[in-house]
Order: structure tokens, then sequence, then C-alpha cells
């Protein structure tokens, strides 16, 4: 099993749970709304009001027709945007700050690696240039561990054009996490990939989280992946962007391919199309 | 059933390589073959003058009877089109740099560059001449002058075609412009690069004689300025051949580095 | 002048070379000085007259007066030529003087020291078997090609019709680009301004051999003009008259051996110029036309090869003010220098 170099502590992995106040959400949002300019006088309002509290250690989704904004929300919280109104807190401090802390990882749908260097190089990407007292070797030896911990030990010497898609968002994933990140935030991961990959990504995904206890925000459109994931699922509507509802999923972790046929799994993705389609019409 | 020693034949992987070269040479091959074979038929039946329209034959008699001339004259050709090429590649990459990197420099400056592309450069190859005597400088000036621009415009598609979201990443862990611009915009622009190169270097071939012709006093242009004076169009047609061939040879060399320098570009 | 030319040629052709044999000073430079590095700009690419520089090198004359020939540049018009000299780009040029009067006045400030062509060598050129030239009018109605945009050729067209009576209206002009015997030799015109000494003998090559050209060269029908010299810049003539002066001396060494042996002249420029090693026969013909046609006059047999006189200065003039190159009030003052021509022959007569 790998050997993660925790530059932090990690606390032990706790059940999906509520906030409460002895445990201070992770990501928190309040009020938060997001304008942007259109031409001299008029302003497109793009978020609106969302309040949103992610606790420590949990994995959540957050799930909404297209264009609705998710993708937005994401930025704003990764500290890539600043909001119009309202606050953003990130582990307690400003996203921006946070991410400068390398507190946030961040994972897009492309991979965006960087095509003339191989897996293992890629991966210590973020690592080299954020640190840059940090000697080749170290790097390098952070980059194998997170290889290792993603399953692609053994491709390191790979170029992306020789990496399969879902091999390559592992390797983002790799890049990621090491720095070391608290918090993950992933736009649409698996999007790119076809349906059974994703759902192996899916599994992996859940491994991940179970072996380094990040906290996990994840913006999909499926609603099955939402629901495999995540432990809360917040539904989002369009023009505004704004949240319509978060529901719980309660199903226990581990959880298998069983799971899909569980009768709660198929109640809460009923209750989600529900939701979806209200934020469709709206 | 016969006796004796059967040939050696190639081993199946050797022979599908050779197949393979073939298929792609042969084609162009047999399509120039048959070219000529019609020129050299239609000069011999309609007796076109040797001035008017030379035949294939009387084109290589001279190939071989002028080869040293035309070979040193070639080589100085050469000299002009490599320098050219090298330095309006600087030029075009330097430039395609400040454009990208400063933001404000560049809108200034992008316009006024595309303005420039749209004077025909033949008109300024004169002035060239009367500004940088007949040297060597007259030639490069007028190469650079026409085949930056192909390096510069492709080359900032490239440091352009970054993806957004990775510079937002790094934005946001603390990279700052600079940074961004040679880790990431610089190697993403390089296979951009080399298409441009490929472009520059034909048109160095081109202002190279374009700048001969406005005088030279050697080189290939020069050759084929002399031989019109002296209504000798055989002349004048060996020496394009050898322009041409100088060309090809020159895009097939830069195409060889980018198969070295930027291996993973896509094909 | 048709007598003199064919009379007394050979009488002339001794005369001159016997003066000269006699007359030029023997080379004198100053002990140990540092031998003077020149760049001599031709007006095109190489030809018959263009001898005697590469002469004059091959043959040491340079080197005997102080002077390191550094290179002997072809060129691209004489316009062009003048320029570059006056800029400084050369020391000496050869060129068309007719252009170096008209560029003088645009501010181009070079001098003529040699006239090299005594007598114009353009003339109007068609193919005899298609279309004979016994007289000019004999142009009247043809399809001549010639450049508007290039100088001295249709100059020169547009002076032959007018000094023998007709204009531009009595031929059918078409506008061609150099090089015109291109349109010639197809057929695409009837005739064309041309040069005796440079294209004439070229055409002759693909039109059939000597006499296949009907000829009227512009000196025999009233157009009185020096043809092409050899010059420099006014500030060189300030600043250095004695590099001038043993420029032109050793010039005309080569000159005088130039005349005498033609032959041996075209080999040192063939030597020096290997791609023409396929043409010695058309530099031949190109010199011997020049030797047979401009070169002599009834000046340089009282004063020696390559003098420049104020009378035919002021003809040249006159035809260009009349044909409304020059401004006809205002007269160009000075253009030539005749004192390095004379001070190279001190027994001149």
């Amino acid at each position: 099993m790998a050997q993660i170099l925790p530059t932090q502590t990690q606390p032990a992995r706790q059940a999906a749970s509520d906030s409460d106040s002895s445990n201070p959400p992770h990501i928190e949002a309040h009020g938060v709304s997001l304008d942007f300019p259109m031409g001299r006088h008029a302003t497109l309002r793009v978020l609106s009001d969302i309040d949103l509290a992610i606790p420590r250690g949990s994995i959540v989704s957050l799930i909404g027709p297209s264009g609705c904004g998710k993708s937005t929300l994401l930025k704003v919280l990764a500290g890539l945007l600043p909001p119009s109104s309202g606050r953003v807190a990130v582990a307690g401090m400003a996203p921006a700050e946070a991410a400068r802390q390398r507190r946030i990882g961040l994972v897009f749908q492309d991979a965006t690696l960087l095509p003339w260097q191989n897996a293992l190089a890629n991966a210590g990407f973020l690592l080299r240039i954020t640190d840059r007292s940090l000697p080749v070797r170290a790097v390098r030896e952070r980059a194998q561990a997170m290889l290792r911990l993603v399953g692609l030990e053994g491709a390191e010497q790979r170029l992306p054009s020789q990496l399969s898609g879902g091999m390559r968002q592992r390797v983002a994933i790799a890049r990621a996490l090491a720095l070391d990140p608290d918090v993950l935030l992933m736009d649409e991961p698996f999007g790119a990939l076809d349906a059974i990959t994703r759902e192996t990504m899916g599994t992996f995904l859940l491994d991940l989280w179970r072996r380094t206890g990040k906290t996990i925000l994840l913006v999909t459109h499926s609603i099955n992946e939402a629901v495999f994931l995540s432990s809360e699922v917040h539904v989002m509507a369009a023009s505004p962007g704004r949240l319509l509802a978060a529901l719980s999923v309660p199903l226990a972790y581990p959880r298998k391919e069983a799971s899909y046929a569980d009768p709660a799994f198929g109640q809460v993705a009923t209750e989600l199309r529900l939701l979806l389609k209200q934020g469709h019409a709206a | 059933m016969t006796t004796g020693v059967a040939p050696h034949r190639p081993g199946p992987a050797a022979r599908s390589e050779l197949r393979r070269g073939a298929s792609q040479l042969l084609p162009p091959a047999f399509l120039l073959v048959a070219v000529l074979l019609v020129w050299e038929g239609v000069v011999r039946l309609l007796k076109v003058s040797d001035f008017a329209l030379p035949a294939p034959s009387a084109i290589a008699a001279v190939l071989i009877r002028d080869q040293a001339s035309l070979a040193e004259n070639a080589w100085i050709t050469a000299q002009e089109v490599l320098l050219g090429f090298a330095v309006s590649g600087l030029v075009g990459a330097a430039l395609a740099l400040l454009i990208a990197r400063f933001d404000r420099l560049g809108r200034a400056v992008y316009p006024l560059v595309v303005l420039f592309q749209t004077v025909p450069k033949i008109a300024l190859a004169p002035l060239c001449i009367l500004w940088f005597g007949y040297g060597l400088a007259p030639k490069v000036v007028l190469t650079v002058v026409i085949a930056f621009f192909p390096v510069a415009l492709d080359m900032l598609s490239g440091l352009r075609a970054v993806d957004p979201n990775l510079v937002a990443l790094m934005r946001s862990v603390g990279s700052r412009g600079g940074e961004i611009l040679w880790r990431v915009q610089v190697p993403t622009a390089l296979p951009y690069l080399m298409s441009g190169l490929k472009i520059a270097v034909t048109f160095s071939v081109i202002g190279a004689i374009v700048g001969e012709f406005s005088g030279a006093q050697a080189g290939l242009g020069y050759i084929i300025q002399f031989a019109s004076t002296q209504l000798e169009t055989p002349l004048v047609f060996a020496a394009l051949v050898e322009v041409s061939v100088l060309g090809i040879v020159f895009y097939y060399l830069v195409e060889l580095a980018e198969r070295l320098l930027v291996p993973w570009s896509p094909k | 002048m048709k007598e003199i030319r064919i009379m007394e040629r050979r009488t002339m052709l001794a005369l001159s070379a016997g003066a000269l044999a006699e007359g030029l000073l023997p080379v004198r430079t100053s002990a140990g000085a540092e031998p003077n590095k020149v760049t001599v700009q031709l007006d095109w690419v190489v030809r018959g007259d263009h001898a005697m520089f590469f002469v004059a090198r091959h043959k040491g004359y340079f080197e005997r007066n102080g002077i390191n020939l550094v290179a002997i540049r072809r060129g691209t018009g004489s316009a062009n030529a003048l320029r570059l000299v006056a800029n400084g780009n050369a020391q000496f040029g050869f060129g068309d003087l007719p252009t170096l009067i008209i560029s003088r006045t645009h501010g181009v400030a070079d001098v003529a020291i040699v006239a090299v062509n005594q007598r114009s060598p353009l003339a109007m050129i068609s193919v005899a078997a298609r279309h004979k030239l016994v007289t000019p009018q004999d142009l009247k109605g043809l399809t001549v090609g010639a450049d508007p945009a290039a100088g001295s050729a249709f100059l020169f067209l547009k002076a032959f019709l007018h000094a023998n009576g007709m204009s531009l209206a009595d031929i059918k002009l078409r506008t061609v680009s150099p090089p015109y015997e291109n349109y010639l030799v197809l057929g695409r015109v009837d005739a064309i301004p041309g040069y005796i000494d440079a294209e004439v003998p070229v055409l002759e090559a693909k039109t059939g051999g000597p006499g296949s050209l009907s000829i009227l060269q512009g000196a025999d029908y009233g157009l009185h003009s020096y043809g092409s010299g050899v010059f420099a810049s006014e500030t060189l003539i300030g600043d250095n008259p004695d590099l001038v002066q043993r420029f032109v001396r050793a010039y005309l060494l080569a000159f005088r051996d130039v005349v005498a042996s033609p032959q041996e002249a075209v080999d040192i420029v063939i030597a020096a110029n290997p791609e023409y090693k396929s043409q010695r026969a058309v530099l031949l013909a190109q010199l011997q036309a020049d030797i047979k046609g401009t070169f002599f006059s009834a000046d340089t047999k009282s004063q020696g090869l390559g003098t420049i006189t104020a009378t035919r200065w002021s003809e040249t003039i006159h035809m260009l003010q009349s044909e409304g190159q020059l401004p006809k009030s205002a007269a160009p003052k000075g253009g030539f220098d005749n004192r390095f021509v004379a001070a190279s022959y001190p027994m001149g007569r």
C-alpha cells in the first residue's frame, strides 16, 4: 500500500455525516452571487444566492442541467473567480488563499496534461512549480507514490498520447494529489469517458477517497454517478444558477455494484430526476 | 524439384517496410516521368525552339555540362536561404512571444504586422539593394520580411492554444505570466512553430532568389538572370530545377527536425 | 561619320594605339603607400565593353598603380549603378552617360571621367528576314517593343523617331519587360531598341548569325550623344583626385590592350567569369561591334581613347533637352572631367 508523504496530518476518515457545530464545514458558501457584465450597462446574474456547507472528509456531488453554472460555482469555490457578493470559505479561509496554500486540488473534464512530458513528469508538475526548493529526487519520489496511489505503477514513462482517457484522468488526479490538498474539486472528471470506464473510475474514486480521507466535491451531470459516489447531492437549476435542494443518500459505504440495485438508490435517483426536471422547466 | 541454392530473400518485416516506402515514392515518380516524356515528345513533334521551351533532354544536358558552376552557385543561394531562414525564424518566434506575453503591446503590434504583410515584398527588393548594397544583407533582409510572418502567426496560435483551465490552475497556485509562458505555452507552441517553419523555409528560398534577381553577383537567381540576358533558356530551366531541389531538401530537413524535436506532435 | 568608320578605321586604330603606347606615362606610386581598396560597379551583367576592368586587373595595371581592385560588381541598370557610386557603395562605376546627366539633376552627384562609347551604341533592331530596315521610315506601322518604365531604351526610341521626323504615333508600341530580345526572336514584336554591343550579338546567335538582323544605329541617323563610360562621385574626385588619376591611367592602359587584342581580352573576361565559358563568341562579337562602331572618333584620334570634350557633351545634353528629358532652361553644369584622361596622355595634341 502506498506510503503517502503528508505535509499536513490527515484526520482518520469519518463516515459521511452532516456538519454540526463541533465539525465546521470544510467548504462553505453563504449568499454567494456572481454577475457577469454584459456590454456597458447590463449584467447577467450567473449565480444567485448560493448557500452551501460541505462537511470535512465527505464526498459530495453537484448536479444540474447544462449551463446552470455548476462549473462556475466550482471555480468560485476554487478561488479562480471572485463572487460579486456573499462569502466563501475553504478550510476556514478565502479560497484564493487556500489555493495558494495548496489546500485545493483541481481536476477538470479534460485532463490537461502536458503532451511532451511523461506520466511521471506530469504527476509532479504542480509540485515542481510551487515548491522550487524541493530537490528533483523528492519530486520524483512523490510523483511515483501518487501514480502508485492511482494504480498507474508501471506507466510512468508513457506519454499522454500513449495513455487511455481513463489513465490520463488518473494522472491528472495524481497531479492534484501530489500537493497533498485538503480538498479535491472535480469538474465532470469522467465526462469524457465511456460508460464502463466511467463506472470503473467511479469505483476507483471511492477507493481513493477511502484511503486518503480528502473532502471531495464533484460536479457531474450523471444522476447515477452522483448517487453512487456521494453522501449528499446538491441540485442546481439554471437562469439564474441557484441551488434547488440537497438530497442526502442513505447508502452505507463502502458501496459496490450491488448498491445500484438497492431500493434506496432508485428512490434517490427518482427524486433527483424530478428535481432536475423542475430545474429545467424553471 | 529444382536443385541448387535458393536466393536469400529479405525477411517479411523488411519487405513490408520496403513496400511502404515504395508505395510512397512510386506514384509521384511515375507521374514525373510521364510528364517529362510528354514534354519531350511535344517539343520534338512541334519543333519548338530551344529558346522558347527547351526539351527535358536539353535541360539535362545543361545540368551535366554546367554542373560545377551550378553547384557553386547553388551553394551560395543555399547559404542565403539558411541565414535568412534562421533569422526569420528567430524574428517570427520573438514577435509571437512578445505579442503573447505582453497583451497591450500585442494589441498594438499585431494589426501593424498584418498590414505590413499585405505589402508586396518584391517591390521592396530594389530598395533593399539600395540600402544594403549587393552583398548578403539585402537577400537576408528580403527573406526575413517575407518569411517571418507565417512563423509568427503559427507560433502565436500555438502559444494561445493552451487549455485555459490549465493556465487558471497554474495561476491559482501562484504561477506568474513568465513561468506559464516558458513552462507551458512555449512547449505547446512548438508543433505549431514547426508548421510555420516549414512554410518559412520555402518562402526563404523565394526570398533569396528574388533578392538575387534584384542584383546579385552569384547564386542561382543570378544564373537565371544571366541566362535570360543571354537567351540561354535551357540554363534558366536548369537553374530552376536546382532551385526546386534546394527547396525540397530544405523542406524535408525541417520536417526531420520536427520529428526529432517535437516527437509528440500530432501527425 | 560613316565614312570615317569604314575608310579610316584601320588608320585611326593604328594611330591611336601608337599614340597610347608612346604617350601613356609610366606607372608611379608613392613608395610604401598602402594600396587603395576599390570597388567597381557595372551597369548590367558582364559584356564586351566591360573588358577593360578585367584586363587591367588581370595584367596588374591596377596593382602597379597602387590600387587593390576588390570587386567588379554586376549591376541592375545604369541608374542604380550611378546611385551606388554616388552613395559611396563603390568608388567607380560604368554606365550610360546620358543617364548620368539626368541623374545629376536629381541630386546624384557623379562625374564622367572616361567616355568609352564615343557614339551611342543604341540602335533599332529587327529580324531582317521578317522586316528589313533600310531607312528609319521603314519603322512606320511596325510593332515596337519597349518598356516605358525602363529608362534609356525607351528614351532612345522616342529620340530616334523624333530625329527622323516621326513620333510614337507612327509605330505600334507594345510594352515589354526586359530582356526585350525574347519578344523579337519569338516574333511577338517587329523591332526593338537595343545595343549593338550587347543584345545584337546575343540575338544574332539565335536568329541565324551575323547579318540576320537589320540594324539602324542611332548615331548614324541624327542622334549625337555619348554612350557609356566610367564615372566616379564628385566626393571622390574632390577628396582623392590622385586615386582617380591612377585608376584612369590603369584603365586606359587596359583599353589600349583590349582594342589591340580583343581575343585576349575576351579570354581574360571568361577566366574571371566562368559562367561565360559558352558565351565566348558573343562576348567577342560585342567587343568587336564597339571597336568598329563606338570606341573611336575624331576626338580619340587627336586626344586618345576615352576623351570627353565639351562639344560632344553639349551635344549629348542638347539631345536630352530636345527629348524633354532635361529642362531647356537650366543648362546642367559640369558632369564630366577630362583632366584624368588628358593627364594620361601628356603628349596630347
